[in-house]
């Protein structure tokens, strides 16, 4: 009987040489960074590329150099929050802080929370902290997306480790992507492949001390003639807005509230000098007052500015790079705003 | 745990150790079934396991005093079994539907029943586990099995994790006696399950979710499609639907050899019968002698009067449409079927000569009686996938109107599935006669041959997988 079961074994094993053949390609290729270890973790300068987890990869630079480089000051939101840069964000908060970009694709509220938990749980000081958030972080849940879904590390549950790989092995086992993954190993990047946001179509250069994206090839574009940038594709995605101002819908739920009350306790607790800016999204929606009141009470009428709605900060499409994010130069004018010119929000 | 997903890939290989490695013993490794299929179910939800259990208990004490009664005492104790496991079924399945039944009729004569509907979920194949309990119990009561005192096999017998969610609904005479009695590794039926379940996972993950793309988008805008391409939607939905399903059943059926445990088999190339009721021999089996063998032949079966046996047909096609489901579509599916066996009956007609009888192809006459089967139980399903029979109807309307002989719309991408259909067609046609597809031993004695067609099914699987998705049958 004995021998039957080896005999067995032994010819599933080689039944499924196709599939492990599959596991050892989807190993060595790493299209998603998350198998192999990777320090820096990006690249200087990235190309078009299969989606990776943002947040997964700014856990993995502060356990590789957290303690090392003494990061204090953290910049967190989501997506939204990686165009502001810390170099601009020093120049009001002293030069001698050490600034991270701690945020995440689709970021939510909660795991913002179970960030700030983390860094605790590490002993990082935060001295300061600059919340780049909207409607989006508020009223989202927690993605179960590959890219979009909060890194393990910060959760600290082994479950959310077998999860989160397994939710990459998935995206990559799909036919679609791996037919496009072949094709781009083979032919480069093409555009069908960013559907569904397989891969990422986006060109910039990683600061790898400060954790940024910073987008200079797309600067380099706008700043060489309108059209260079701004070309007919590309103006398709600036729908037009409402003639009038209109007004989100709530997006701070009672379950929110109570994650809000936990993150303005922590601050409170470990001291730290912080602001919350509500994003200056191209929608133009401007949130409501029963939730900008939620949150002035939670943390402060001074820590919290506005400016989402119709303003000239949202106004013009030359600030975005597309209808979804804002550019350098409004992250920019938001931050002096915050910190030197309060009446103007 | 879905048998398509990683976490079972996981299970599959440590249970299989582990239960030949480890528990060695007939106790111990039924002990362990248990366990593992507790496991295996409580992935869904742990708090179903309480329902199972209770299940699994009732019909176990239930079977051993009724087996005490000889003088028929048990009789009451069968109908609270019966009574008790509908309750349960009524509970978790069916009382929403009645209520909003109940609410809509009411409302027909001017009353107002207020808020009936209670917030519960389904739990995972609720109905196939109640039906097997409830199948040991009547096969007790009318002395075709013997009550089993020992506990632990029968609480493997009703937990058996590859057929615990979706069956086949095993039946005590076949499956109890396999565990109480000591199991052999044995590497001819462990390579044979293997190969069932590489076709099953073929089947599920190469045809039936790449067809689900296409049938998805049909259903989801038939309001705006040609009737060509409708037709076209309910024949990929009649091939998704055995596909899951069937695919399902081979796979658990495999899973279980490995474990040294025969399961029945549950279908039987349903899509190449010549008539409906040899469509209804073939097509799930276990469910279909089920209804057979505990509601038809109790209530008389065919050796009555004709009026009586038209009746019996359609309370059988009736209870086994709303077995499938709490909507009117799937109880008018049962009646569709209903209808086209009463007028089988009414024609006199015999299944006669089935394609197991055939060498080499069919002849025309049989060629025109698979299509006609065919055609009509596609008809049949279009109602079972529609949402409402409303949509069921406008679906067919529109199939059957002119632009039945139109082209096809282009932006349904269903070349591959029809690709993947017509493989799995010639390969069933071939293989008639065998339990399985890759039953191919015998047929394909060149093993290089053999290993060049397990290969290519497993390179199909990894290439052509849409994403994970849940089998259709869960829901039932």
């Amino acid at each position: 009987m004995k021998h039957d079961i080896y005999k067995f074994i032994f010819k599933s094993l080689l039944a499924a040489l196709p599939a492990f053949a599959f596991i050892i390609f989807y190993m060595v290729q790493d299209p998603f960074r998350v198998v192999q270890n990777y320090d820096p973790y990006f690249p200087a300068h990235v190309k078009p590329s299969p989606g990776w987890n943002r947040g997964y990869a700014c856990v993995d630079v502060l356990e590789k150099h957290g303690k090392e480089r003494g990061y204090d000051s953290f910049i967190f939101g989501n997506s939204r929050s990686i165009y502001y840069p810390a170099d601009e964000w020093k120049r009001y908060i002293g030069d001698t802080a050490k600034v991270f970009h701690f945020d995440g694709s689709g970021e939510v509220i909660e795991a913002i929370r179970l960030k700030l938990h983390y860094l605790k749980d590490n002993n990082y000081k935060v001295r300061h902290a600059l919340f780049v958030i909207d409607a989006d972080v508020l009223r989202g849940k927690p993605s179960e997306s590959a890219i979009g879904c909060i890194p393990p590390q910060v959760t600290g549950k082994i479950s959310d480790y077998y999860l989160f790989q397994r939710r990459f092995f998935q995206l990559f086992s799909r036919r679609k992507f791996f037919e496009a993954y072949v094709d781009y190993l083979h032919h480069g990047y093409d555009e069908y492949m960013s559907d569904e946001h397989m891969f990422t179509p986006d060109v910039w250069d990683y600061d790898s001390i400060s954790n940024s994206e910073v987008y200079n090839h797309y600067e380099q574009l706008i700043a060489s003639g309108d059209t260079a940038y701004y070309n007919a594709k590309r103006m398709k995605c600036f729908y037009e807005r409402a003639k009038t101002e209109q007004e989100d819908v709530p997006c701070i739920s009672d379950t929110c509230a109570i994650i809000l009350r936990d993150i303005a306790q922590m601050l409170k607790d470990g001291g730290t000098d912080y602001r919350i800016v509500i994003s200056p999204k191209y929608n133009q929606l401007r949130m409501t007052n029963g939730d900008m009141a939620k949150l002035k009470s939670i943390f402060g009428a001074d820590k919290v500015f506005d400016f989402s709605g119709k303003n000239d900060l949202t106004e013009d499409y030359h600030g975005y790079y597309e209808s979804s994010h804002y550019r350098p130069k409004v992250a920019r004018e938001v931050l002096r705003r915050v910190y030197t010119d309060k009446n103007k929000q | 745990m879905l048998f398509n997903s990683f976490e079972f890939i996981l299970f599959l290989p440590i249970t299989f150790l582990l239960y030949w490695y480890v528990f060695k013993r007939l106790k111990m490794q039924n002990i362990f079934v248990i366990a593992a299929s507790y496991l295996f179910y409580g992935f869904w939800d742990w708090r179903f396991l309480i329902l199972i259990f209770i299940t699994t208990l009732c019909s176990y004490l239930s079977g051993l005093y009724i087996a005490r009664k000889t003088n028929g005492g048990g009789r009451w104790l069968l109908i609270a079994n019966i009574v008790l496991n509908i309750a349960i079924l009524g509970v978790f399945k069916y009382f929403n539907f009645f209520a909003e039944n109940l609410n809509a009729l009411a409302s027909v004569f001017g009353m107002q029943l207020g808020e009936l509907t209670i917030n519960i979920w389904l739990p995972v194949g609720v109905s196939f586990y109640t039906f097997q309990a409830l199948g040991y119990v009547i096969d007790v009561y009318r002395k075709q099995v013997t009550a089993t005192h020992d506990s632990v096999a029968y609480f493997a017998y009703i937990s058996f994790f590859p057929q615990l969610v979706a069956g086949p609904i095993e039946r005590a005479n076949n499956l109890l006696p396999q565990f109480t009695q000591p199991r052999k590794a044995d590497y001819a039926t462990m390579c044979d399950g293997l190969r069932q379940m590489l076709w099953g996972m073929f089947k599920k993950v190469v045809i039936a979710d790449n067809c689900a793309n296409a049938v998805n988008y049909i259903f989801d805008y038939y309001t705006t499609l040609s009737g060509s391409t409708l037709a076209i939607g309910a024949v990929l939905f009649t091939f998704q639907i055995y596909c899951d399903f069937s695919g399902y059943s081979d796979i658990a059926i495999g899973t279980a050899r490995l474990f040294g445990i025969t399961l029945m088999r549950n279908f039987n190339m349903p899509y190449l019968s010549v008539s409906i009721a040899d469509f209804w021999r073939r097509w799930h089996i276990s469910l279909t002698s089920w209804f057979r063998d505990y509601v038809y032949i109790p209530l008389g079966g065919n050796r009555c009067g004709k009026n009586r046996h038209i009746f019996n047909i359609a309370v059988v096609f009736a209870l086994s449409g709303l077995w499938h489901g709490a909507n009117w579509t799937y109880v008018s599916w049962g009646l569709y079927h209903a209808i086209l066996m009463i007028l089988f009956v009414l024609a006199e007609r015999k299944i006669g000569k089935t394609i197991e009888t055939v060498r080499g192809l069919p002849n025309l006459k049989m060629i025109l009686n698979m299509l006609a089967t065919f055609a009509l139980v596609a008809v049949g399903w279009i109602v079972f996938r529609a949402e409402s029979i409303g949509q069921a109807y406008e679906y067919c309307v529109r199939m059957f109107s002119a632009s039945f002989f139109s082209a096809p719309s282009a932006e349904v991408g269903y070349v591959k599935s029809f690709a993947a259909i017509a493989i799995l067609m010639i390969c069933e046609y071939a293989q008639r006669n065998r339990n399985h597809v890759l039953d191919i031993e015998k047929n394909i004695t060149n093993r290089a041959m053999r290993w060049v067609i397990y290969y290519a099914l497993v390179i199909a699987i990894l290439l052509f997988s849409v994403a994970q998705t849940k089998f259709i049958y869960f829901q039932f």
